[in-house]
């Protein structure tokens, strides 16, 4: 049995779109042949600018949405092709934690009742006094007091409702957490209360999440291994110091150059990335990346680069690499 | 002697609710200087966003109204000036570019007709003419295919080369302030970087002093001159770049600064500021930071500090950063 908690097989996601009205149906292709897996126990962080695919990656792999293509496998067993009606033990296994903690808790339902919710689904427990006391257990654990399971919602701070968003993601036990962007909507004083508040869970519950966010220092902060997208695909995947000290796709580098360093010492002449991400409907042929690439070369308009294994588990897909480690 | 574009003096902006009164900014002082970035930053709820609005006279249609303090465009208080005069000052003199460009553009407007409108609203030129400058200033601001983009909508672009035509658009007419309210917050970080570099260039391009408003302390290190630290309506802290950064001096800087993650630097825990902005109708009696404070004595509970002035134009609104604090009053 491998200790992997997730797979995930050359996973395509498209979505159908009409232009205008007797348009022939194009696609977008959102995920496009994406490989990846999550060991138990580890942080999986995902990367990459809007338009990438990773929050369309993070839902697919939740069943949320359908797939075009791929498998997706949880705890070794292939949930792509399930029906609906028999998902739902897998559901209890995979928990999301959502961006913006306004519209992710249903307003007329109390904290009570959103946490005790999965509970009562998955049928954990059999008595109320039982689901009671684990609802308070949870909110302590998330840092909140018992008495705040009588009120809604609307009467708790962005940073408090993203404490109960993780509370209710964690009801059901779940193997696998997918946190989709969890602190991008809060504060800076509140977005490292809540970074530090997910890293305790970690330790302490042995969690294994897949953290996808687009700012690259708090996926550096949190995450063991660090997959970077660009266009549905996965451009660079590996363990996160080794990905972060020595970046190898030109796109992981112009990323992580034009993070803003808090410091004004470290003002820098950039190298700026030109142009803007393509449009999915319409992808470069070739290496998805080479349009706006300054190592761009004949091959990569032509062909789409392998992931290659460089070292350890540091992969890159980019021609420069061709002969350099061997095919992942 | 230092030039001044902009002195706001005192300012105070209160909303008056049906609730009760809000005073969201409250007591501001700060300088411009001519040709600097200065910096406003501060969490949600801080006051930064309405103090550029009480600058550039955006408050007309809320319940916010300037109450007391001055406002010194060149030497004028503008907090005197008459609605129609406030109006021609506004995208003259003073521009202003938003966080979402798809909001602040009309959206069933050709893009050429929106910068041309507001040129010939200023300026007492032909429309050919006005024209051109729009091309002009498209292609200043690096857009490509400058000559289709006039007969375009908004929604036609992307989100980057939007917020382009809003640059574009607010420094036609050579405006003397521009005032960016989280210009680069909604763009990923390529293209912020786009957008900081083309902002940097037009700064020196044409002199445009930048009223720079932002939560990203990176987005300040990268552009600012000097910066100002609010919280709760009022000014913690103010200084030059450097003092901000390598010489912290209010505990909320400190706590800010210490809370984000860098790129590099691994630590098990990020520093937190513990609890939340307080409520504006429950405000802490003396420092307004003393309930998130971790330095906090008797002393910040029950009188609010004015500011300490550490030299060189640096203050700090904190009981421990005046000369005569010893340690052992705190204890």
């Amino acid at each position: 049995m491998s200790d992997k908690v997730l797979q995930v097989e050359d996973l395509k996601v498209y979505y159908p779109v009409r232009q205008g009205l007797m348009g022939r149906v194009q696609y977008v292709k959102a995920v496009d042949g994406v490989t990846l897996d999550v060991k138990k126990g580890e942080v999986l962080g995902i990367v990459g600018e809007s338009g990438c695919g990773k929050s369309t990656l993070g839902k697919a792999v939740c069943r949320l949405i359908g797939t075009s293509g791929g498998r997706i496998l949880l705890n070794g067993r292939n949930i792509t092709d399930i029906p609906e009606k028999e998902l739902r033990p897998y559901r209890k296994q995979i928990q999301m934690i959502f961006q913006d903690p306004y519209a992710s808790l249903y307003p007329r339902m109390t904290v009570h009742d959103i946490i005790a919710e999965p509970m009562i689904i998955h049928k954990m427990y059999s008595s109320a006094q039982e689901i009671d006391a684990k609802v308070v257990e949870l909110l302590n654990e998330v840092g909140m007091d018992a008495y705040h399971a009588q009120r809604y919602p609307h009467e708790f701070s962005g940073g408090q409702r993203q404490r109960i968003g993780i509370a209710r993601a964690l009801a059901t036990e779940p193997d696998l957490i997918i946190a989709d962007e969890p602190v991008s909507a809060l504060d800076v004083s509140i977005q490292s209360q809540v970074l530090n508040l997910l890293s305790k869970l970690m330790r302490e519950r042995n969690l294994t999440m897949i953290f996808i966010a687009h700012d690259l220092a708090v996926v550096e902060h949190i995450s063991n291994r660090v997959v970077v997208m660009y266009l549905g695909k996965v451009v660079e995947t590996g363990e996160r110091d080794e990905l972060y000290r020595s970046p190898l796709h030109p796109y992981s580098k112009a990323l992580l150059d034009a993070h803003p360093i808090p410091d004004p010492d470290a003002r820098k002449e950039r190298t700026l990335l030109e142009g803007t991400i393509p449009s999915a409907l319409n992808p470069p042929p070739g290496c998805k990346f080479h349009t706006r690439c300054k190592h761009c070369s004949p091959i990569c308009s032509q062909v789409e680069p392998q992931p290659r294994l460089i070292e350890g588990s540091h992969t890159v897909s980019c021609h420069l690499f061709d002969n350099v480690g061997e095919p992942a | 002697m230092a030039d001044y574009v902009l002195e706001v003096k005192n300012l105070h902006t209160y909303f008056f609710a049906d609730t009760g009164t809000v005073p969201a900014v409250d007591g501001v002082d700060f300088v411009l200087e001519r040709g600097h970035t200065l910096g406003i930053v501060g969490e949600s709820g801080s006051g930064k966003s309405v103090t550029s609005l009480s600058v550039i006279g955006l408050l007309m249609g809320t319940t916010g109204r300037v109450t007391e303090g001055e406002i010194l465009l060149d030497g004028e208080d503008i907090t005197k000036y008459s609605e129609k005069q406030r109006r021609k000052l506004r995208g003259s003199k003073i521009s202003m570019i938003f966080q979402e460009p798809m909001t602040s553009l009309n959206p069933v407007m050709k893009i050429g007709r929106q910068i041309r409108e507001k040129i010939l609203q200023h300026e007492k030129i032909s429309r050919s003419d006005a024209d051109k400058e729009v091309i002009r200033l498209l292609q200043m601001t690096g857009l490509p295919r400058v000559e289709r983009i006039v007969n375009e909508y908004p929604f036609q672009l992307s989100g980057g080369q939007r917020q382009r035509v809003m640059i574009a658009l607010a420094l036609a007419c050579k405006p003397e302030i521009l005032i960016a309210d989280e210009p680069t917050t909604a763009l990923d970080v390529t293209i912020q970087a786009q957008i900081l570099t083309l902002m940097e260039q037009l700064k020196k391009e044409t002199g445009t002093s930048i009223l720079f408003i932002t939560h990203d302390f990176g987005v300040v290190a990268e552009v600012c001159d000097d910066v100002v630290v609010m919280y709760c309506g009022r000014i913690v802290e103010k200084g030059t770049v450097g003092d901000i950064f390598h010489k912290t001096a209010h505990p909320y800087t400190e706590g800010l600064l210490n809370s984000i993650p860098k790129i590099g630097v691994r630590a098990e825990e990020l520093e937190v500021i513990p609890g939340n902005v307080p409520n504006p109708k429950y405000m802490p009696r003396g420092c307004k930071f003393s309930d998130r404070c971790k330095y906090c004595f008797d002393r910040c509970l029950e009188e609010e500090p004015g500011f300490a002035d550490l030299g060189g134009g640096h203050f700090s609104r904190c009981w421990r950063s005046f000369p005569d604090f010893k340690e052992q009053e705190a204890e």
